[in-house]
């Protein structure tokens, strides 16, 4: 019998995964990038202030990701058996994910808590400070690479199961953080940090632009797929995801803060409005947890039917 | 030791016998999901339609994608064969759910946790077949021992009537099912 009927296959929109988890791949990239953009401007040796208020809100990103993440649990008590389960499966993606997290969290606190001056009693060497800095950001790294990898390995939903995505997860998560960095550094209202947020402004913008390039080619692809990802592209595109996807993703996250970017911010060199850039960031913000959200709900099972 | 079913779609009547029976055993909150279910598939245009029945299990794989993501082991394949889930290991992440291919799974609402068919793991152990198996007036499920080549399934299996489901994903499901003519 030849299957070309619907009815022959199985097609479901996953139900299980929703806004907690989206919400998670959105803060878990955001924080870890803030957190490590931070600390390349700490080498450079740029003002405290700045550093220590991009890594701080950084951290507090990632752990009220984390907090997300155990409330999306069926029995949240019982987080702690992710490390400590008698049959733990290192292989897991969800355990590896773990211990990048709490590793990142553990040294990014080691590195960013001798600098508060609540923690002034904590004295560790430049050195000492520089090794945990380098620790953290390489498991950074890990945090925004591993959001795409997590669900990019369930080969039964094909619009997940493209190498592009978890690409796309850490650019669009090195964009929000760049955009989280700029609401902070303007949020500290010192007239050195101006220069940094606008340099941040002009980097974003460039990381947009990758970022669009690299969605339009997964959609690309992804449109000729199997017939899984082909309903997920048509739901994003024209079905009922388009207005989060279409005017939140790729208008208000990415075209809007692009033309801002280029249009104004690059030619500002320190003078005239700042509210331009507050907007693109904010805007960026909103983008990025809208492709979270986006993907996470387009994503279908294709479930083989007939023997 | 490794058990498996083959179910012949050519037999079953589609009584719902099955779905019954496995609710009654294992007490299933079937309002919320079903460990099993047969789903009907009509083919054809009125007045020539003809209506097959396609049964949805838990296909207890050798290489179950389930047990690779589970974080905590919850989810475990017996040596036996059979794939079950450990409820007191269970954080309730729905990994599982999202990663199995069959949609074998349901979020069981009282337990919090993801639940699924067992092959009746507890009647298999005293001997005796799984529920559904047992209640089918057809005989369309026939349950066995797919490494012994004396039993049943693993005669059907061999003839080359019996095909498994998904078999692309590299699964290697214990569950074969004779198509329909």
């Amino acid at each position: 019998m030849l299957i070309t009927n619907p009815t022959h296959y199985g097609l479901i929109e996953q139900p299980w995964w929703g806004i907690l988890i989206a919400f998670y791949l959105f803060t878990g990239g955001l924080g870890s990038m803030a957190f490590c953009v931070s600390f390349l401007y700490w080498l450079r040796g740029a003002k405290s202030g700045f550093v220590k208020a991009g890594s701080v809100v950084g951290i507090v990103t990632v752990l009220v990701g984390i907090l997300a993440l155990v409330l999306d649990l069926g029995h949240p008590e019982r987080f702690y058996l992710v490390f400590l389960s008698p049959n733990l499966n290192v292989r897991s993606w969800i355990f590896i994910g773990s211990t990048f997290l709490s590793t990142f969290t553990l040294f990014a606190v080691l590195f960013v808590a001798p600098q508060l001056k609540w923690f002034g009693w904590l004295k560790f060497g430049k050195k000492t400070l520089k090794t945990f800095g380098w620790i953290a950001f390489a498991f950074g790294i890990g945090v925004s690479a591993y959001t795409g990898i997590l669900i990019g390995i369930v080969f039964n939903v094909p619009f997940w199961n493209a190498p592009a995505l978890p690409i796309i997860f850490m650019i669009s998560a090195l964009s929000t953080g760049l955009a989280m960095l700029i609401l902070v550094g303007l949020a500290l209202r010192d007239v050195e940090v101006y220069g940094i947020t606008h340099q941040l402004a002009k980097y974003d913008g460039f990381v947009m632009i990758f970022e669009l390039i690299a969605l339009a080619i997964y959609l690309l692809i992804r449109s000729y797929g199997p017939v899984g990802a082909i309903e997920s592209v048509k739901t994003i595109l024209t079905g009922y995801l388009a207005p989060y996807f279409v005017g939140g993703v790729l208008l208000m996250g990415l075209a809007i803060p692009i033309m801002l970017v280029f249009g104004y911010e690059v030619r500002r060199e320190g003078r005239g409005c700042i509210c331009v850039t507050i907007l693109s960031a904010v805007f960026v913000l909103i983008g990025g947890a809208m492709l979270r959200y986006v993907i996470l709900k387009a994503g279908f099972l294709q479930i083989p039917c007939c023997p | 030791m490794r058990y498996g079913m083959v179910i012949d779609l050519n037999k079953c009547i589609g009584c719902q016998s099955c779905v019954t029976a496995c609710i009654h055993e294992n007490n299933v909150p079937y309002e919320e999901g079903q460990r099993t279910y047969v789903n009907y598939i009509v083919t054809g245009k009125f007045p020539n339609v003809s209506i097959h029945y396609m049964h949805r299990i838990c296909q207890h794989c050798e290489n179950p994608p389930c047990v690779h993501v589970c974080p905590t082991g919850a989810s475990y394949k017996r040596e036996d064969g059979i794939v079950l889930i450990d409820y007191d290991l269970c954080i309730g992440c729905k990994y599982c759910m999202v990663a199995c291919p069959y949609n074998a799974r349901y979020f069981h609402p009282t337990r919090h946790t993801p639940d699924k068919c067992t092959f009746c793991a507890h009647r298999v152990d005293k001997g005796l077949k799984p529920a559904c198996v047992e209640v089918c007036p057809t005989n369309a499920r026939i349950f066995g021992d797919l490494d012994d080549p004396n039993s049943e399934v693993s005669k059907i299996v061999r003839s080359g009537k019996a095909f498994p489901i998904g078999a692309e994903y590299g699964t290697k499901p214990s569950v074969f099912y004779v198509r329909w003519e």
